[in-house]
């Protein structure tokens, strides 16, 4: 079965070589064969590229432990759902997955670029190849999964402990799936670069599609890690500036950015340059999350795969970077505007800004990620950057970001007078005062948890007047009220799918303001039978009780938790140590509400039959979690058309003269 | 078995590479329209014109947009639409046809923000 994966792997090496080298050819010579032989070509890498999977995971199944990886990612005690988890817990299939999912996502895009960029998707074929064709090498020559032991082991070593949680079927997968989908509008751009497409704006419906997925896939991966390492790491946080997560932040802000920064192309033709700039700045930035991700130099508490690898994707990424910018001066001439920015007051001037602000936000995050490379360099001592040096100096930008996030949308295209802005603005800002009251009567004091409660208002307010404002005026067309708002939603879903959105990241940034500033962390010595009491919840330590796995020692809290009198819940947190790795993992017990979350963890069982639990009180975390499928379907609804608008969009009819004169 | 399974994991793209290099192309067969052509353009630049003139409706529906923003960005946008047709040297028949349909679309946002459907309705 492996021999079938190997060779399904050399034939997918085989054939992306073809394709990036013919993808090129029939754009360059506007060979018809050539570009659809390259395509066809394309199209057969994810089979290739899936069958090599199944026989990896087929091999975790039958722990067939003559397979070097298997042998090194799973044993006999691991459960058999988890060999999906195994397949990409080290470097190796972690790579095979990448470009197994890269060929699936890449091979959908191009069947859909050859419809509707027909002349420029040869070149972004090559380009989806030469991505593809480094992966694939790199499998085969330097990492590969299906390589064979020659003495086969009675057991292999185990899966990592902390990959056992189900989070991880999910958020690994779209993490690397959103860090490599960024390749996909790279490609769109540096296509059209190539092919001296770039001043008609060609492109940018695809780019702005493909972008928003690449951003959707991003955002899922970063709030289902927060997720996981809040339920299972034990730390009672969800967020801690450490180099992987940094990794995934700094493309996501970079595609933040550009999918904003899209629809001002579109609609104006303005910044075609600094839309190039963008997608190449958040590939590079995806390829760093890469290079650290995969062994870099960046000290990190949960770099999963470790290895030295990192130092070629580092020398992939700068001449990725190198080519790309030299591609873009030689067409510089291309990108040049159709219009000019006519008023500070509009909304591609906020676009602007709040993209000055994300690109802010993205280098201040990689400064202080590879500073201690730097350190290390000059001053020969590590040092490393901490949270309060992240969180003083984003925390007020991403303030600035949201406080944008509300009043942009609000704004016409092109110009809006001082009138018009103050009349938009009168609703959000009365509810603002009307939340700094709220926060002052509930004892809240700390002034930037009220300033971050205010914007957060700020923005919310927009979107209900907006959203109150047109619902109303077609209620007075005769409508009831819940048809009146859904034809409005209906009426423009980009519009609409992106307030969802916003809605969304106003309920993740008061998630972090409130859990950030209002957080209560205590820890407690507890006999068997006592109890103990912060802020309204009192809690009871009934006892412990141990359980030896093939793999694991557990041990397992019992404690009863009570809120102002009445019982709310038995608590079961448990501390496991795994002999194999010497590690010792704790999960801590969660009761969770709409206004915090009471969280327990053990950090120490006694022999004197005593413990250590650390106990934390998190404010409005759920609202984070709460956040991501109302985004998720934002971001669907706005890439939706609804049918009445396809009805209504009233076409040009072909002129004459233009159809017959094919030289135009 | 693992035999023949890995030749024809070979022979699959082999013959999906080679298939249009050897077939003949019929000469009707159906050739895109460029997607850089002036017409694509102006196709392009049309709909944002259109698209500009729906979304000024709706931000003066929704309370957005003072009367001289309104007047200022709706000229904007139809100058554009002109411009448009202007460039692609249509009939006048033609231009007519299609302001027409502009008008309407504007008209009937109008309408709608103004509160007037009910009247016209009953009228």
């Amino acid at each position: 079965m492996v021999e079938i994966g190997q060779i399904s792997l050399i034939t997918s090496f085989i054939v992306v070589l073809y394709t990036s080298i013919v993808g090129f050819a029939g754009g360059g010579l506007n060979g018809r064969d050539l570009a659809q032989s390259a395509r066809w070509g394309f199209y057969s890498l994810p089979i290739l590229l899936i069958v090599t999977t199944i026989t990896l995971i087929y091999s975790f199944v039958i722990n067939d432990f003559s397979v070097k990886y298997v042998a090194e990612n799973s044993n006999l005690a691991m459960p058999s759902a988890y060999a999906w988890v195994a397949f990409y817990s080290g470097n190796e299939g972690s790579l095979l997955y990448i470009a197994a999912a890269f060929s699936i996502m890449s091979s959908v895009s191009v069947l859909i670029l050859n419809k509707k960029l027909p002349y420029t998707a040869p070149y972004a074929l090559g380009v989806m190849s030469l991505v593809l064709l480094f992966f694939i090498a790199v499998l085969l020559f330097m990492a590969n999964p299906l390589e064979k032991l020659p003495i086969v082991p009675a057991d292999g070593k185990g899966i990592n402990p902390l990959l056992i949680h189900f989070g991880m079927f999910i958020h690994p997968p779209f993490q690397m799936l959103g860090l490599i989908s960024v390749a996909i509008p790279f490609s769109v751009c540096i296509a059209t670069l190539i092919s001296g497409r770039g001043s008609r704006d060609e492109w940018v419906d695809q780019g702005r599609l493909w972008g928003m997925i690449s951003w959707l896939l991003l955002t899922i991966g970063l709030i289902l890690g927060g997720w996981w390492a809040y339920t299972i790491l034990g730390w009672g946080g969800y967020w801690a500036w450490d180099p992987v997560e940094n990794s995934a932040l700094m493309p996501w802000l970079a595609m933040t950015a550009f999918v904003h920064s899209i629809m001002v192309q579109k609609r104006r033709g303005l910044f075609r340059m600094w839309n190039m700039i963008l997608i190449i700045t958040a590939f590079t930035m995806a390829q760093l999350g890469m290079f650290i991700n995969r062994g870099g130099p960046v000290p990190s508490v949960h770099s999963f795969a470790e290895s030295t690898m990192g130092w070629v994707f580092l020398g992939v990424m700068a001449v990725t970077l190198f080519l790309s910018i030299v591609i873009f001066v030689f067409r510089f001439d291309t990108l040049k505007s159709r219009g000019v920015l006519e008023s500070p007051i509009s909304r591609e001037a906020v676009f602007l800004s709040q993209n000055a602000l994300f690109l802010l936000i993205a280098f201040v995050t990689l400064w202080g990620t590879i500073f201690p490379i730097f350190s290390e360099t000059f001053d020969e001592t590590t040092m490393t950057i901490g949270q309060p040096f992240f969180n003083k100096v984003n925390g007020p930008l991403m303030l600035l970001l949201i406080f944008l996030m509300g009043i942009g949308p609000l704004l016409p295209w092109r110009k809006a007078s001082l009138n018009s802005l103050f009349k938009m603005l009168t609703f959000p800002l009365i509810l603002s005062i009307l939340i700094v009251s709220v926060c002052l009567l509930l004892g809240l004091t700390k002034i930037w948890a009220i300033f971050g409660f205010a914007t957060c208002a700020i923005a919310l307010g927009g979107i209900i007047q907006e959203w109150f404002r047109g619902t109303k005026s077609r209620v007075k067309r005769g409508d009831k009220i819940h048809l009146s708002f859904i034809r409005l939603i209906n009426s423009n879903r980009p519009r609409y799918g992106g307030y969802i959105v916003h809605i969304s990241i106003i309920m993740l940034a008061m998630g972090i303001t409130a859990s950030s500033f209002y957080d209560v962390q205590k820890d407690v010595v507890m006999a068997v039978g006592e109890s103990q009491s912060i802020g309204d919840y009192t809690f009871k330590y009934l006892g412990v009780s141990q359980e030896v796995f093939p793999d694991r020692i557990e041990e397992t809290a019992k404690f009863e938790l009570w809120t102002n009198g009445k019982f709310v819940d038995y608590l079961y947190p448990y501390r496991a140590f795994y002999p194999e790795f010497r590690l010792s993992a704790t999960r801590g017990a969660i009761h969770s509400n709409l206004i915090r979350d009471f969280y327990l963890v053990p950090s120490d069982f006694k022999e004197d039959g005593q413990a250590l639990f650390r106990v934390l009180i998190n404010p409005m975390v759920s609202w984070m979690w709460i956040s991501g499928p109302i985004l998720i379907f934002g971001t669907i609804f706005s890439l939706t058309v609804s049918s009445s608008r396809r009805r209504k969009k009233i076409k040009l009819p072909i002129a004459n003269s233009i159809f017959e004169s094919r030289s135009l | 078995m693992v035999v023949l399974i890995s030749l024809a994991l070979c022979l699959f793209p082999f013959v999906l590479i080679i298939f249009p290099l050897i077939r003949k192309y019929s000469a009707s067969e159906f050739i895109p329209q460029d997607e850089s052509s002036l017409f694509a353009d102006l196709e392009r630049r049309w709909d944002s014109a259109i698209e500009g003139l729906r979304s000024t409706e709706l931000e003066r529906m929704v309370g957005n947009l003072h009367d001289q923003d309104y007047e200022w960005l709706k000229n904007i946008h139809l100058f554009e639409a002109a411009l448009v047709l202007r460039a692609l040297d249509l009939q006048e028949s033609e231009q007519n046809v299609l302001i027409e349909e502009v008008k309407m679309e504007v008209f009937r946002t109008v309408l709608i923000s103004q509160e007037k459907y009910n009247l016209e309705e009953k009228e």
